[in-house]
């Protein structure tokens, strides 16, 4: 919703308070809530989706390929699709380049390795079904959901098939298929709004009309790794309180997600294993 | 591969059904409350669409305003991971366009859209997944989420697809047979015999299509029954919400 | 190393005949800018040439080279816009690298360039879109500029600002690296059109690039070769995972406001993210005072 100028006033008051005072009675470190589930594409080697209270939705699945590691320069590739824009606009491509980017760099790719030859490929496809605020987040959750219950087949053959003519063969049995790693954690994005000297955490459409600045951050096994960038979350450049920020804000943006991020892993694998126990009785999107 | 039976001497089909049994079809209204207007999912055997409709609303360019009616458009999204080999699709695809701009042929005489001037309806459609008889449900998804969004309409329009497999007509194909034979869809509106869509990408001998447009109007009533009942439901499940309050 | 053409000594020392001052752009020709540092300090930031006014038809431009990055940067605005009425100037950025240049990290960002050239990236006018990594640092570059110009000035307007990368360098060294230092000089330069363009700006956007190493101290302006020389064998086993990127924009304004942040590279902590930043705005201060220099001497 676009917000009228005595609106924007009204919010970017009741921002700068200490502390913030957040529509949706928020307190600064808290997300939206959201809806999850899981593995419901059974052609796909994985599945999530995330529903937001604010209707914003994102799907993505998990497909994986056989592939011969020396003829690929990246064994993950992501594609993102946001209906409403193309796919070579500013929006998509940075999306695409954030994701990508620390997928590539942050991924123990060593998990994905089959024999001495061969490996998985994972094709990550996102779709936005419909977002209101800057989605990064929201796709970066999803794909934690995703890649955590990625299923790959069971590898029968040699491992070292350094010598052999032969590609690699499976388990046909689904049941015998194995997640990426057991204790895998995929990295996730973290959106913070900068107004005054507040950082709001997962900001909203409206909140993002008003922000001064937009930090987004990258966490991976409990601490906050790069990349860090600012950004405008707003899409419209015409975002009049968009200024520059304090140095101050950035170390503190790390220490509170260094602090509160670790509980969002763990209600997002809390809701992985709900979902475990639901499976067999439910396997619908809806 | 050898070539698959694709019908028994039995009278069984590679998935077990019989000649003119339909997959299992499943829908949900309303499934995105808080993004859009209407909403649906349908699940046709394995093909699963969802159907997000906006409207009646303003629309952002004078050139879709029509002071007569309604304007209807769909937007068509086919995902990437839709089928079992991954492919990314383009949206200027012909196939795409064809079905784009005959589902907006059809939805424009189904709605009424003469009492919405000056208006657009936008559709939006998402193919999670794709097994044989797209057209067929995403113009079910349709129906659904305009009704969800409380759009007026004549009837509901249900769709099927349904092949000829040598003197067989064959109800609601799977991806495997949609491949090897020539295949038909049909929309038809509500209780009644009138076709609002027909697609037929191929050919079909003239002396079999009496008897396998018969048997396809008899699934679309069946079909139509079937979006009834979840519509029904729904309706009385916020019916009793509102005696709550 | 290039050995189609002569490059002469990659530490080439610029002779300071008749210069007392640190900043010595001011005495060459009222256009051209050179920098100062020709000691071969390790925290000296190398020298580049600079150059406004080149575009006779844009309303501002600049032209910088550094090593052997050359970026071409025209302002155009304000420009009038069709339709409804807004109270401040929109401004875009577009940046492009001259078609037979590789893009640093091409191999890994656009990967479909094939599908895409032939389908979507081009549109009607003939004109092809920009590839993932040009949009990435347009709006690095975007995002920084944004808070420096007075955009309330400008109702009813547009700016545009359009990027020209007509060389770069040799890609010896990590692609993160190559694309960091050239988007580090973008800023800078694109600093300097806005200003040749008469824009109203509250303040020159500066921009500065530093590199960890293992021991975690900063190397500032990195260049690449003198890294790799170093620890060759080290790199090969690791990819530079260890080491920390980062470019960071500022004003001068407020303290030293942050306009722009990316860090890239291995794992970070407070401490070094505070180094990181101090070091960026040391490199950005020396460049803000020879561009300072620059510009007011092309007045005189």
């Amino acid at each position: 919703m676009i917000l009228s100028p005595a609106e924007r006033a009204y919010l970017y008051e009741s921002l700068v308070q200490k502390p913030a005072i957040r529509p949706g009675a928020r307190s600064d470190h808290q997300f939206r809530p959201l809806e999850a589930k899981t593995g419901f594409l059974p052609n796909s080697n994985g599945s999530a989706r995330i529903r937001l209270n604010d209707g914003s939705e994102c799907i993505i699945s998990v497909k994986s390929k056989v592939v011969v590691t020396r003829g690929e320069s990246s064994l993950i590739e992501v594609d993102i699709d946001v209906p409403g824009f193309r796919d070579d606009s500013n929006f998509v491509s940075n999306l695409k380049f954030s994701l990508t980017n620390l997928l590539i760099t942050k991924f123990p790719v060593e998990y994905l390795r089959l024999t001495s030859k061969y490996s998985f490929k994972l094709f990550i496809d996102c779709i936005v079904i419909s977002h209101s605020s800057y989605p990064l987040s929201l796709i970066s959750l999803t794909s934690y959901l995703a890649l955590k219950t990625t299923r790959l087949p069971l590898l029968t053959s040699e491992v070292n098939d350094e010598e052999i003519e032969e590609q690699p063969t499976f388990s046909d049995d689904w049941d015998n298929a194995k997640y990426i790693h057991p204790t895998f954690q995929p990295p996730i994005f973290i959106t913070l709004g900068v107004i005054g000297e507040n950082l709001l955490f997962d900001p909203s459409i409206e909140e993002e009309q008003v922000l001064e600045n937009g930090l987004i951050l990258s966490f991976y096994k409990d601490k906050v790794i790069t990349p860090i960038i600012n950004m405008n979350l707003a899409t419209n450049s015409n975002n009049s309180n968009f200024k520059g920020l304090n140095q101050k804000l950035i170390i503190q943006s790390i220490n509170l997600c260094n602090k509160y991020c670790p509980a969002i892993i763990k209600a997002l694998d809390t809701l992985i294993e709900q979902d475990d126990e639901n499976d067999d009785t439910d396997n619908h999107i809806f | 591969m050898s070539r698959m039976e694709l019908y028994s001497p039995e009278g069984l089909r590679i998935d077990g059904r019989r000649w003119n049994e339909l997959r299992r079809f499943e829908s949900r209204i309303n499934t995105h409350p808080n993004s859009c207007d209407g909403s649906s999912y349908v699940e046709q055997g394995n093909t699963k669409v969802i159907c997000m409709v906006q409207g009646p609303m303003e629309p952002s360019s004078r050139s879709q305003a029509d002071s007569a009616g309604a304007t209807i458009e769909v937007n068509l999204s086919v995902a990437s991971f839709s089928t079992f080999e991954r492919k990314k699709r383009s949206k200027s695809e012909k196939r795409m366009v064809e079905m784009k701009a005959t589902l907006e042929r059809t939805f424009q005489q189904s709605v009424m859209c003469h009492l919405y001037p000056r208006t657009l309806i936008s559709i939006d459609i998402h193919v999670l997944a794709q097994d044989g008889g797209l057209l067929a449900s995403m113009a079910n998804a349709v129906t659904l989420a305009l009704i969800d969004a409380g759009v007026a309409m004549y009837d509901y329009v249900s769709c099927i697809s349904v092949g000829l497999h040598d003197q067989t007509p064959l109800l609601d194909l799977n991806g495997l047979e949609e491949q090897d034979i020539s295949t038909l869809t049909i929309g038809v509106i509500g209780k009644t015999e009138k076709l609002a869509l027909l697609m037929l990408e191929d050919k079909m001998p003239l002396d079999h299509l009496e008897s396998t447009l018969g048997i396809a109007i008899a699934a679309t009533h069946r079909i139509r029954d079937l979006m009834d009942d979840e519509v029904r439901k729904h309706g009385n499940l916020r019916s009793s919400k509102l005696a709550k309050n | 190393m290039d050995r189609r053409r002569l490059l002469g000594p990659l530490n080439t020392v610029i002779p300071n005949i008749g210069i007392s001052s640190e900043i010595n752009g001011s005495k060459s020709t009222p256009q051209t800018g050179i920098s100062s540092s020709s000691s071969s300090n390790k925290n000296d930031i190398e020298n580049f040439f600079l150059k406004t006014g080149i575009i006779e038809n844009a309303n501002g431009s600049a032209y910088l080279e550094v090593g052997n990055n050359v970026i071409e940067v025209s302002v155009f605005g304000p420009r009038p816009i069709r339709g409804s009425f807004i109270d401040r100037a929109s401004f875009s950025v577009e940046c492009k690298f001259l078609p037979y240049i590789s893009q640093p990290g091409d191999e890994l960002f656009n990967t479909n360039n094939q599908f895409n050239n032939s389908n979507s990236n081009t549109n009607a006018n003939g004109r092809t879109g920009l590839t993932t990594i040009e949009h990435k640092i347009s709006s690095y570059v975007e995002t920084a500029l944004l808070p420096s110009i007075i955009l309330e000035k400008y109702p009813k307007s547009t700016f545009d600002v359009f990027v020209t990368i007509v060389a770069t360098e040799t890609p010896t060294y990590n692609s993160n690296e190559k694309l960091m230092r050239l988007t580090n000089w973008i800023v800078n330069c694109a600093s300097v059109a806005l200003v040749d363009a008469n824009v109203e700006v509250k303040d020159i956007v500066t921009s500065g690039i530093v590199k960890s190493n293992k021991s975690g101290d900063i190397i500032i302006d990195p260049r690449g070769q003198i890294e790799d020389e170093q620890n060759e064998q080290d790199e090969q086993d690791d990819q530079n995972e260890e080491n920390v990127l980062g470019v960071a924009s500022f004003m001068n304004l407020n303290n030293d406001q942050l306009v722009g942040i990316w860090v890239e590279g291995g794992d970070i902590d407070q401490d070094l993210v505070t180094k990181v930043i101090n070091g960026c705005n040391d490199m950005s201060k020396k460049i803000r005072a020879n561009i300072n220099s620059f510009l007011i001497d092309s007045l005189q």
